[in-house]
């Protein structure tokens, strides 16, 4: 008896021993990073702060060398931003739930960072972008207006404009890069993420269009408008579902409703309208309702668009549905979908939109953001995004802008297994409404759909 | 330690231990072993039994540094120790005083104690964030300690308190008055006595700091990655093989911990004898 309780005891003692000195490493390392990061900010304040700053830096690093003048705050020349990003980290905060997206970030932009600019990308894994939003708004309350932990955050729609409407981001920025010659700034589907005007505040990177999944093995000819999908449902009930509002995939099955019963989306493209709302409101809830005793589950419930995934892949449902076209071709090639699968476009189109880069009014670092954001509009990075053996996105930028070369590059390529052509996508794309008409539609799907 | 196994079969009845070994398969094993096969599936789509492509995807993301589940895996282990390192320091003189003595207030005392349990960690984690910002312990080691320790203490106090409990101080007093010092009398007499029950509240400790999501994530944010941090994006909408891959690398330590410490816990365990109690 006595053996074993000293035995235990000596566990107890080495086990709190160890948990000691690893903590004490811990704090070692810990303290390495901390004293390093304030360094980095504080330089940057100061550029940021005192306007005679950037001058004395310029003077000093550039000059020799032809300068690219640039309209951001702190900094009147690229190469000033250059000289600034120098060595820093960029806290890019992103959704880290897709290992090829992390994977493909690390090495094409992280890389090519790290090599051409000694900038480290620090890719921070998130489940929800509005986690992020919180986290800026919460420094904000708290007085942290400079030395952020937040230098760059993918975003786009609601998040954008909850930060916008709080003056909580650095800029204006994104129009005076200097790649933001490849952006077409002049077009109102890239000046406005979801009606509200972008004004320089964030960058594109990536665009966006609505598709329909469906499984060839169980659909041979998808139904490619809202009457002969309602046809289908009806024929082979609980083989079709669309995710629940507040989701943002089910938000914009409606809303794509919503413009199949105006004819258009032009009556939704300006201020929200009661009057209209009413008018075509009650087509939408119909045609919901009808379908509903034939949704899967016979629409007691309705799923996550996360987990329509699984039952697309297990032959529970036969369609789902996304804002990313090349994800079906990209899950296949994961092993997540079975190879069967192929996506649609609506004869009445599809909603699009992009996505965006934008850095928080206190960022550590917003030169090395700016830096990053550069590198994702250039033709160089857009080939590897378009590329669907690479990437398979499509690109926010205009090739009529870049190179010929790199135009040719483009031309050569192919759509990967399940995705449409570009021109496909592009003929039936249609804008997002503003905001306020996202809301009112989703208040009343609740409303008149789920609660009915 | 021949007789051993015969007192074992002797006190507990036979079905007991059917139920117990069934448990154990039915909500250990088997959702263990399906991860298994999951992180090894690369194409596993209904009606299959078994998945129909096999691969080492999953797992050569997760050994990736692009995964970053070794440096959750190390960030996770020293903050899940330093949090039952802390818990040790404070929370033992705190259980040893609850469980031992009477005195006013102290119905009060284990109620403020319990109100970790009762009110969600995150509603308290909003509000300390701003102060950690203000104290720049946000996105520090420490800091996130601090916070893991809020969940952690009730726990690791309530096991402890009993274990004090039902030892008493007539042990520590007779060796008082046999003449040994504050120190030796710790060493020899409370430490031995209390030591299964420390392993218990330790485990517990540790375990609890090792799934912490939300608290990291609001005070770490975002950049000190633990485990959580690095699995829960797959979980909510990512790749099935990859997540249960980095879902088998969280919970290993969790079974090694287990598989270390079962043989000390399997019988007169602390825990078993005064649960309750306080």
């Amino acid at each position: 008896m006595i053996q074993r309780k000293h035995s235990r005891t000596k566990t107890l003692v080495v086990l709190f021993a160890f948990a000691l000195i690893v903590a004490a490493c811990g704090g070692g390392t810990e303290s390495a990073t901390t004293t390093k990061a304030p360094a980095a900010p504080a330089a940057t304040t100061t550029t940021t702060a005192a306007p005679a700053a950037p001058a004395a830096t310029t003077t000093t690093t550039a000059a020799p060398a032809p300068t690219t003048p640039v309209d951001v705050p702190g900094y009147s020349t690229w190469e000033d931003v250059l000289a600034a990003a120098d060595g820093t980290t960029v806290n890019w905060f992103m959704w880290g739930g897709s290992d090829t997206i992390n994977s493909n970030v690390d090495n094409d932009i992280g890389k090519v960072m790290k090599e051409r600019y000694n900038i480290t990308l620090n890719r921070v894994p998130i489940t929800d972008t509005a986690d992020v939003v919180n986290k800026v708004l919460d420094e904000a309350a708290a007085g942290v207006d400079s030395g952020g932990s937040v230098d760059l955050i993918w975003i786009n729609g609601e998040n954008f404009r909850t930060l916008k409407s709080a003056d909580l981001l650095y800029g204006p920025w994104s129009e005076s890069i200097p790649n933001a010659k490849y952006v077409a700034w002049d077009d109102p589907a890239i000046a406005n993420d979801f009606g509200e005007p972008v004004d320089g505040l964030e960058s594109p990177w990536g665009h966006a269009q609505f598709v329909m999944e469906y499984n060839t093995a169980f659909v041979p000819e998808p139904p490619t408008t809202f009457e002969a999908l309602s046809d289908w449902v009806k024929a082979n009930p609980g083989q079709f579902t669309y995710p629940a509002i507040p989701d943002f995939t089910g938000s914009v099955f409606v809303r794509t409703l919503f413009y199949w019963a105006a004819g258009g989306p032009d009556e939704f493209l300006g201020e929200f309208d009661q009057a209209v709302f009413d008018k075509y409101a009650p087509t939408v809830w119909a045609y919901l309702n009808d379908l509903e005793p034939d949704l899967w589950r016979g629409g007691s419930t309705y799923p996550e668009a996360a987990a329509m995934t699984d039952l697309l892949a297990n032959q529970e449902i036969q369609f789902n549905m996304g804002y990313n076209p090349s994800r079906a071709s990209s899950n296949i090639a994961e092993g997540t979908y079975p190879e069967t699968i192929r996506t649609f476009v609506f004869d009445t189109g599809t909603l699009s939109n992009n996505n965006y880069v934008t850095i928080p009014f206190n960022s550590a670092n917003p030169a090395g953001a700016m830096v990053v954001a550069n590198y994702m509009v250039s033709p160089e990075f857009s080939l590897i995004m378009a590329d669907p053996d690479q990437w398979g996105w499509l690109i926010p930028t205009d090739p009529t802008t870049w190179p010929a070369e790199d135009q040719a590059t483009l031309d050569s390529y192919g759509t990967g297994v399940a995705t449409l052509p570009a021109a496909v996508l592009n003929a039936n794309a249609l804008p997002e409404p503003a905001g306020d008409w996202v809301t009112a539609m989703e208040a009343g799907w609740i409303k008149n759909v789920l609660e009915n | 330690m021949t007789t051993e196994p015969e007192k074992r079969t002797g006190l507990v009845p036979r079905w007991a231990r059917w139920t117990a070994v069934t448990s154990i398969v039915v909500f250990v094993v088997v959702p263990i072993s399906t991860l298994v096969v999951w992180s090894f599936a690369f194409r596993w789509n209904f009606p299959n039994i078994l998945p129909t492509e096999w691969g080492l995807r999953a797992w050569s993301y997760t050994a990736s540094d692009s995964s970053r589940v070794l440096e959750g895996l190390w960030n996770s282990t020293r903050l899940a120790l330093l949090v039952t390192g802390m818990a040790i320091v404070v929370g033992l003189p705190a259980s040893r005083a609850l469980g031992q003595h009477e005195f006013r207030g102290k119905s009060t005392v284990e109620w403020l104690l319990m109100m970790p349990i009762i009110v969600p960690a995150l509603v308290a984690t909003m509000g300390i964030h701003q102060i950690f910002i203000r104290l720049r312990l946000t996105e520090t080691l420490f800091g996130v300690a601090l916070v893991h320790l809020i969940p952690a203490i009730p726990y690791f106090v309530l096991v402890m308190a009993s274990v004090f409990a039902n030892y008493g101080t007539a042990l520590e007093e007779t060796a008082r008055t046999l003449g040994a010092n504050r120190y030796r009398v710790f060493r020899y007499v409370t430490l031995p006595a209390i030591s299964s029950g420390l392993l218990v509240a330790s485990m517990f400790t540790f375990l609890i700091s090792w799934g912490q999501y939300v608290t990291t994530l609001l005070i770490g944010g975002g950049t000190f990655v633990t485990l959580p941090l690095v699995l829960f994006p797959f979980l909510s909408g990512g790749n099935n093989s990859t997540a249960a891959a980095i879902s088998l690398v969280f919970v290993a330590p969790a079974i090694v911990v287990l598989v270390l410490t079962s043989r000390q816990l399997s019988r007169d365990s602390a825990l078993m004898g005064g649960f309750g109690k306080l």
